[in-house]
């Protein structure tokens, strides 16, 4: 057992986590809530030259993803760090603690009409310090903008224990490097965020949404292609479709002035009575982007990658005529698109048919859920060939954690 | 350096005769860029493919050359001045727009392609590419790309960066590798986004995938004459605070916008303190929608005159007058240094203030031009180097203006970045914790510290 001197300063307070003994199979050593700065730099400093592996955890709306690593953890909460550090609206930039919850923030904004440009999924869970880790951004999107884009600054702690800055809080920065990159999508592969400051945004005064059923999803395709490039007035596109129904759903939010958003709309009504008998009207859904993110045991997430809008077309031809349970959500305009399945008895033939249609039309396809590794389940076709890219991923792994223990086995 | 015939001739063997400068003479064009840094390059090569780039690159290494990328030479910051000499390696040949897919806008194009030939180009689908560099007409993407440039129609759409799918890049180990993926979706660590704006020091690139904007449908531009500064910079954050993004909001006071007047007639009025150039897009309905709000806001601020461009020509016209004014000032002194701070927007009318003390203090005219909507400030210090002592007072003022911004919540660099000309004002806004950490990611993409060497860091870093 792990000697850790720093026991008595970090508290146990999170009776639900309490709780966790295990992640994805790795038995919880330790688990600390380190409530400011200091503390989070002294729990990192001590847990690192003790030699203890440790993972970040925010929400914990991710801690099941990724890959296995056959050694004890250590937790580190950090959603005792939930104070918003500077905020000036006529700034249009805000710098917070990593462990707020993205809900707070969003709030927080919200009381000076202001967003962080997208929409995250699981607001009340997540914190966004652990969005920033995983680098997703949602299916809404202001002006085409993405996590990795609206965050204009970065405190972290690195393995000696000592913060890190990158960027700033103004929008406009080219002051040395973008070395707060780093620390997006990367799991806490090169230790925890402290802070984070991002650039953001107006809420638009008007907002409308459109829902529109096809049944055959070309149609939906070649309407939706007219709007794909209406970044600053629809920030979301999806097209959903479930084994259930074999029905195709296209929602569009559209933003803006008023007469904008009559215009915008108009004249995808105007487009729709084009293709199809079915009948939409304007909706008042309450917008909800949780797509995905609230896996039981028995299902799987494969997400979908390409830089071709129209991607989607070989999946869903394939999923058409397939005995198999699923929900699909298609966001053309970002080039991705998740599928829900269940498990079942053909899943592995399921997955070997997917990854040849995949491999084919260049599509990515990476597959997230719980206990993946017990149905040899773990892929991720994406960059694994390109020799260059692993051996200066593993520099960087090297360089800023030479003992791996920052989330280890969630990189490499 | 003397020159190493050896090399000389696997230069030649490399890009042919006809691409190899070693005479001083004909090299005197790469010592220099945008700044008043110089330093005299060993050799200049003008590849004509990456390739030819990653051989140029591994003779480089063979022989420990320091390396310097170079573009068309528009920067302002020193980045490409061969500081110790060097090889050159100058992308300008690599010109060609490989591929626009219009139905993906994206346009995958080399590195030694003028940015604003891309919107020329994909002006033919209803496209553009966004980011504006004044210097746009010249400036080199793979320029860009390195300092991470921005313009003034980044305040809606954002920098270089947010505008890079990948870039294929030849890293100093000679290997070449795409970074990005095309796909807005990624995961792993973000080469890309760690590349770009790193000013040369990681690599050279050499092809570039952007993306394309939808262009709008109707464009606004507004020229608003006002009584003193402090209200030209509160008018800009009013605006910005009522929920309007314009396109862009640039600022002249009233040395640059004379100056500007005088060089383009573009019908600034005779007594205007300070003058805003707003520009607003969007559908129609939409812009007239804007147009009210914005003559109401900018009203509070009691302005001289409120013009709005009644055609293309006088648009254009704007923003001749905008973008012309570094070459206007010309008239009142022959050198200029242009300083690069940022600050937070509502810091601006303050941090002017400052900046109008220290040229008094200092006796020398400053002319600030802003991108004011990003809190950018391009104070525009004008002197006379053949008068004993002016450049030393000019670089002078522009450091103390520099430590204004960073006591603000300001940076050093919002879009020129930081090269040879800022690097010892890296301590000012970062620990020895914090370049450390920088310096980290040189080592790992450039252990020997081949590539533009003695930039960024300051010269004990070195």
């Amino acid at each position: 057992m792990i000697k850790i001197t720093y026991l008595t300063l970090v508290k146990f307070s999170l009776r639900r986590e309490i709780k966790l003994k295990f992640i994805n199979g790795q038995k919880i050593l330790g688990i600390f809530t380190p409530t400011n700065k200091s503390e989070l730099q002294k729990t990192v400093l001590d847990l690192y030259k003790s030699g203890s592996p440790m993972t970040f955890i925010g929400g914990g709306t991710k801690k099941h993803f990724g890959q296995t690593y056959n050694k004890n953890l250590s937790v580190i909460y950090t959603n005792n760090l939930n104070k918003i550090i500077d905020y000036n609206p006529s700034d249009l930039t805000i710098t917070v603690e990593s462990g707020m919850k993205v809900n707070s923030l969003v709030k927080e904004l919200e009381k000076n009409n202001q967003f962080l440009g997208y929409r995250l999924p699981l607001v009340e869970q997540s914190t966004i310090g652990g969005s920033t880790s995983y680098g997703y951004s949602g299916t809404y999107r202001f002006n085409d903008i993405h996590i990795r884009d609206s965050i204009i600054g970065l405190e972290a702690v690195d393995y000696n224990g000592n913060y890190v800055k990158s960027g700033g809080q103004v929008v406009k920065n080219v002051s040395g490097y973008d070395a707060h990159k780093l620390f997006i999508g990367t799991s806490g592969s090169f230790g925890p965020i402290y802070s984070l400051s991002f650039k953001v945004y107006p809420i638009p005064n008007n907002s409308i949404f459109v829902d529109l059923l096809f049944d055959d999803i070309s149609d939906a395709y070649l309407l939706a292609k007219n709007y794909l490039l209406y970044n600053w007035n629809i920030p979301r596109l999806s097209i959903m479709s479930s084994s259930s129904d074999r029905m195709y759903k296209l929602t569009v939010d559209i933003v803006g002035t008023n007469s904008t958003v009559t215009k915008i709309s108009n004249s995808i009504y105007a487009d729709y009575k084009k293709f199809t008998q079915y009948k939409s009207e304007l909706s008042d859904r309450i917008f909800t982007d949780n797509f995905g993110y609230e896996l039981d045991k028995m299902k799987i997430l494969i997400k979908f990658t390409s830089n071709k809008n129209n991607f989607f077309l070989p999946l869903s031809d394939y999923l058409k005529d397939l005995d198999l349970k699923y929900d699909l959500m298609i966001n053309p305009i970002y080039g991705f698109a998740s599928l829900i399945v269940d498990f079942d008895d053909n899943l592995n033939k399921f997955i070997d048919d997917l990854k040849l249609i995949m491999t084919k039309n260049k599509i990515n396809m990476i597959i997230e859920g719980i206990n993946l590794e017990q149905h040899n389940l773990l892929i991720n076709t994406k960059n694994t060939n390109n020799n260059i890219i692993n051996t200066l991923t593993k520099s960087f792994k090297d360089t800023y954690d030479n003992r791996n223990l920052f989330s280890p086995g969630k990189l490499l | 350096m003397v020159i190493n015939q050896s090399f000389t001739q696997k230069l030649i063997d490399i890009v042919g005769q006809e691409f190899v400068i070693v005479d001083k003479q004909d090299m005197i064009v790469y010592e220099s860029d945008g700044t008043h840094d110089k330093g005299m390059p060993d050799y200049v090569t003008l590849p004509g493919s990456v390739d030819e780039v990653a051989k140029l690159v591994l003779l480089a290494n063979e022989f420990n050359i320091p390396i310097i990328a170079r573009g068309s030479g528009t920067g302002l910051s020193g980045g490409a001045v061969p500081i110790s000499g060097g090889l050159i390696i100058s992308i300008n040949r690599m010109n060609k727009i490989i591929n626009i897919d219009a139905d993906n806008a994206t346009a995958e194009v080399e590195a030694g392609v003028i940015n604003l030939d891309i919107s020329k180009r994909a002006s033919e689908y209803g496209l553009f590419y966004a980011p504006d560099p004044s210097s746009q007409q010249a400036c080199s993407i793979g320029g860009n790309v390195a300092e991470n440039s921005g313009g003034p129609h980044c305040l809606a759409y954002g920098v270089t960066t947010n505008h890079i799918l990948a870039i294929e890049v030849v890293l100093p180990s000679g290997e070449v590798t795409w970074l990005g993926d095309l796909n807005k979706e990624t995961s792993g660590i973000d080469f890309r986004g760690l590349f770009i704006g790193s000013e040369g020091t990681f690599g050279i690139c050499t092809k570039v995938i952007v993306k394309l904007i939808r262009k709008p449908e109707k464009v606004q531009t507004f020229l608003v004459a006002f009584n003193n500064i402090q209200d030209a910079a509160n008018a800009t954050t009013s605006i910005i605070s009522s929920g309007i993004i314009p396109a862009a909001i640039e600022m002249m006071d009233k040395t640059a916008s004379k100056a500007a007047e005088e060089g383009t007639n573009a019908g600034i009025p005779e007594n205007s303190d300070t003058v805003l150039l707003v520009e607003i897009e969007g559908f129609d309905e939409e812009i007239k929608e804007q147009e009210l709000l914005i003559k109401d806001i900018v009203n509070e601020f009691d302005p001289i005159e409120i013009k709005i461009a009644t055609d293309e020509k006088e648009r254009e016209l704007f923003w001749k007058a905008r973008k012309g004014v570094l070459g206007a000032l010309g008239r009142i002194a022959p050198n200029y240094f242009l300083v690069d701070g940022t600050v937070p927007r509502t810091k601006l009318a303050p941090v002017l203030s400052e900046v109008n003390r220290l040229s008094k203090k200092y006796g020398l005219v400053v002319a600030n031009v802003l991108h004011a909507g990003d809190g950018n400030l391009h104070p525009c210090i004008i002197f006379d180097q053949q008068i004993p002592g002016d450049t030393e007072k000019a670089l002078s003022l522009g450091g103390d203006i520099l430590k204004i911004c960073v006591e603000n919540g300001g940076v050093l660099s919002g879009e020129h970045g930081i090269g040879y000309e800022k690097k010892e004002y890296m301590p000012l806004l970062f620990s020895n914790h914090d370049m450390n950490h920088m310096k980290n990611l040189k080592v790992i993409f450039d252990k020997n510290n081949l590539f533009n060497p003695g930039k960024i860091f300051p010269s004990a870093r070195n």
